[in-house]
C-alpha cells in the first residue's frame, strides 16, 4: 500500500509547492482564465502524443510554451483584449484536441481521466519530471521574484523602475505553461486551474506581505493533498476531485472573520 | 538637429505617437529647463498621459525626437494606480519592490510626511496617503525631473492644497523640474512657471495668466472656467502632518 501510494503522494507535493506562489500570480494579476487556456492546449498535446505515439511529456511541454508564447505576442501588440485572445486559443485548441482524440480512436483513451487527471497512477518518471521542474520554475522565482511582483503591482511602474517588461511577462508565462504542462496528467484539465487559485485565494485574509501569501498558499495546497488523499482512501472517491474540493473546504473556511 | 543648451533637461522635437491607429500625439515640440515646473492640461483623451509616458521613456513606438540630458534621473507617478487588493502588501514592501537602497525610500517617506505609514497596507490607504507613498516612491532616487500623472487623483479638497505645497516644496528641496498632467483649474496656476494646454497638438502654452486669457484655451475650457476662480497663491507659515495637525520647523517655512 505505502509503495503504491508513495509516487502520487510525491508528485503531488511537488506540484502543491509550486502551485502555491504561481496561484498568487494568477490571482494578483486576475489571470485565472490564462490557466484555464493553456490546460485546453496540453488537451491538445494528450491527443497529439496519443495519435503520433510519441512521449507525451515532451509534446504538451512544446505546445504549452508554445501556446503561452502566442498568448503573450498577441496580449502585447494589444490589436485584440485578452480574453478574446484566451478564448480564441482555449477553444481553438479544445476542438483540435477532440479532433485529435477522435483519429485516435484505435488507442484505449480515458477521456475521463484526462479531464480529471489521474495522480494515483503517476509513475517514477512522473516523478523525476516534476521535479525537474520543481527545481527549474522554483529558481527562476527566486531569481525574478522582486521584479514579478512589482510587474503583478504596476506594469508602468515596473517599467519606469527599468524592467524589461515584455521580457518578464514571457518569463512568467512560460513557467505557467511548464508548470501546466507537467501537471495536467496528473491533475487533469478541468482540476489544473482550481489547484491554483484555490490555495492562492485561500492564501489571502490570511497574509500580509506577497511573500507570506506565497508560503501559505503552497501550506494550504499542501494541507489539501493530504486531506484529499485521505478522505478519497477513506471513502473510496476520485483523487485529484477529492484534493480541490479539500481546498474548497479550507478557502471558505478563511472566509471566517479572524484578527490578524 | 537643434542643439540643446546645458539648462535644456529633455527636449522634443516634431513628436508624433500613434496608438492603434490613432494619431495621439501630433508635431509635439516642447523644452524643459533646469527648475521649472511645467502643467499640462487639456480635455479627457488628449494624449496628456501619453505625453507623460514618452517623457518618461516608457513608450518606445513614437516618431521624432527626445533629447534627454545625459544621466537625467526621472521619477515617475502613472496615472490610475489602483492597487489589486487580492496582493497584500504593506507601503515598506511596496517601497522596497523599487531597486533604489532602502535608506534612500526610509528617506523619502519621511519627506512627504508619511512615515507613520510605513507598516500599513496599501490597499487601505486614503488618496492622500496613497499619493505621497507614490511620490516618496519617485523621489527616493534623487530625480533631476519628475513627472507626475495627476498627483491630486481621489484625494479631497484639503489635500489638495497640502499636496500642491508638498510637491512645490520638493522640487525647492530636490532641486528637479516638474512636469505634471492636472484636471485642476483652480490649482494649476499657482505653482506653474508655465501651462501647456494640449488636445493631440499644443494648443497654446505660456505664463499661467496668459494661457488662461488664450482663444484656444477659452474654446476648449469655456470662458466661464476662470470667472469664479481666484488664481490661488498661497504662502504657508505653517505645515500639516496628515491628520490636519499644525506642526512647525520646515526649511521651506522662511525663517531662522
Amino acid at each position: 500500500m505505502i509503495e503504491l501510494l508513495l509516487t502520487p503522494v510525491l508528485a503531488g507535493l511537488g506540484l502543491c509547492l509550486l502551485s502555491g506562489p504561481l496561484g498568487c500570480f494568477i490571482v494578483w494579476r486576475r489571470g485565472a482564465y490564462f490557466g484555464e487556456t493553456i490546460a485546453h492546449v496540453s488537451l491538445m498535446g494528450i491527443a497529439l502524443a496519443v495519435l503520433t505515439n510519441t512521449d507525451f511529456v515532451v509534446v504538451n511541454l512544446i505546445l504549452c510554451v508554445l501556446a503561452a508564447g502566442v498568448l503573450t505576442f498577441l496580449s502585447q501588440k494589444g490589436a485584440l483584449s485578452q480574453d478574446t485572445v484566451l478564448g480564441i486559443i482555449a477553444q481553438g485548441s479544445l476542438a483540435l484536441g477532440l479532433i485529435f482524440l477522435g483519429s485516435a480512436s484505435f488507442q484505449r483513451i480515458d477521456l475521463l481521466s484526462l479531464l480529471m487527471g489521474d495522480i494515483l497512477t503517476s509513475t517514477w518518471a512522473d516523478v523525476l519530471a516534476i521535479y525537474l521542474c520543481v527545481a527549474l520554475i522554483a529558481i527562476t522565482l527566486y531569481v525574478f521574484w522582486r521584479q514579478l511582483v512589482l510587474l503583478a503591482v504596476d506594469s508602468d511602474l515596473a517599467r519606469a523602475e527599468g524592467l524589461r517588461v515584455s521580457a518578464l511577462q514571457y518569463l512568467q508565462n512560460f513557467v505557467f505553461a511548464i508548470f501546466i504542462a507537467i501537471a495536467v496528467k496528473i491533475v487533469g484539465v478541468l482540476l489544473i486551474s482550481a489547484l491554483l487559485v484555490i490555495p492562492a485565494a485561500a492564501a489571502r485574509p490570511w497574509s500580509k506581505s506577497p511573500d507570506q501569501m506565497a508560503l501559505i498558499s503552497s501550506f494550504i495546497a499542501v494541507v489539501s493533498l493530504i486531506g484529499g488523499f485521505f478522505f478519497s482512501y477513506r471513502f473510496d472517491l476520485p483523487a485529484s476531485p477529492t484534493v480541490v474540493c479539500s481546498a474548497l473546504f479550507l478557502f471558505f473556511c478563511s472566509l471566517i472573520p479572524h484578527r490578524h | 538637429m537643434n542643439q540643446t543648451d546645458t539648462t535644456t533637461l529633455i527636449a522634443t522635437k516634431d513628436l508624433n505617437v500613434e496608438i492603434a491607429g490613432k494619431l495621439v500625439l501630433k508635431d509635439f515640440n516642447f523644452s524643459l529647463h533646469d527648475n521649472e515646473t511645467v502643467t499640462i492640461i487639456g480635455p479627457n483623451g488628449a494624449g496628456k498621459s501619453t505625453l507623460l509616458k514618452v517623457l518618461a521613456g516608457l513608450m518606445p513606438a513614437y516618431r521624432g525626437n527626445i533629447v534627454r540630458k545625459p544621466g537625467l534621473r526621472i521619477g515617475y507617478v502613472p496615472q490610475n494606480l489602483e492597487m489589486n487588493s487580492s496582493l497584500p502588501i504593506s507601503v515598506a514592501k511596496f517601497l522596497r519592490l523599487g531597486s533604489g537602497r532602502v535608506s534612500d525610500y526610509d528617506k523619502a517617506l519621511a519627506k512627504v510626511g508619511a512615515a507613520q505609514l510605513h507598516k500599513q497596507q496599501m490597499h487601505t490607504l486614503s488618496g492622500g496617503e496613497f499619493q505621497r507613498v507614490l511620490l516618496a516612491r519617485a523621489i527616493a532616487r534623487d530625480p533631476d525631473l519628475l513627472l507626475l500623472d495627476e498627483p491630486l487623483q481621489g484625494v479631497d479638497v484639503t489635500g489638495q492644497v497640502e499636496l500642491y505645497a508638498l510637491i512645490a516644496g520638493l522640487r525647492e528641496e530636490l532641486n528637479c523640474s516638474v512636469v505634471m498632467v492636472s484636471h485642476d483649474l483652480h490649482l494649476v496656476m499657482a505653482s506653474s512657471d508655465r501651462v501647456l494646454c494640449l488636445n493631440h497638438h499644443l494648443c497654446c502654452e505660456g505664463q499661467p495668466e496668459s494661457v488662461s486669457q488664450h482663444p484656444e484655451f477659452l474654446r476648449l475650457f469655456g470662458p466661464r472656467a476662470f470667472k469664479n476662480i481666484a488664481v490661488y497663491t498661497h504662502h504657508h507659515d505653517h505645515h500639516h502632518d496628515l491628520h490636519g495637525n499644525v506642526v512647525g520647523g520646515h526649511e521651506s517655512c522662511g525663517h531662522d
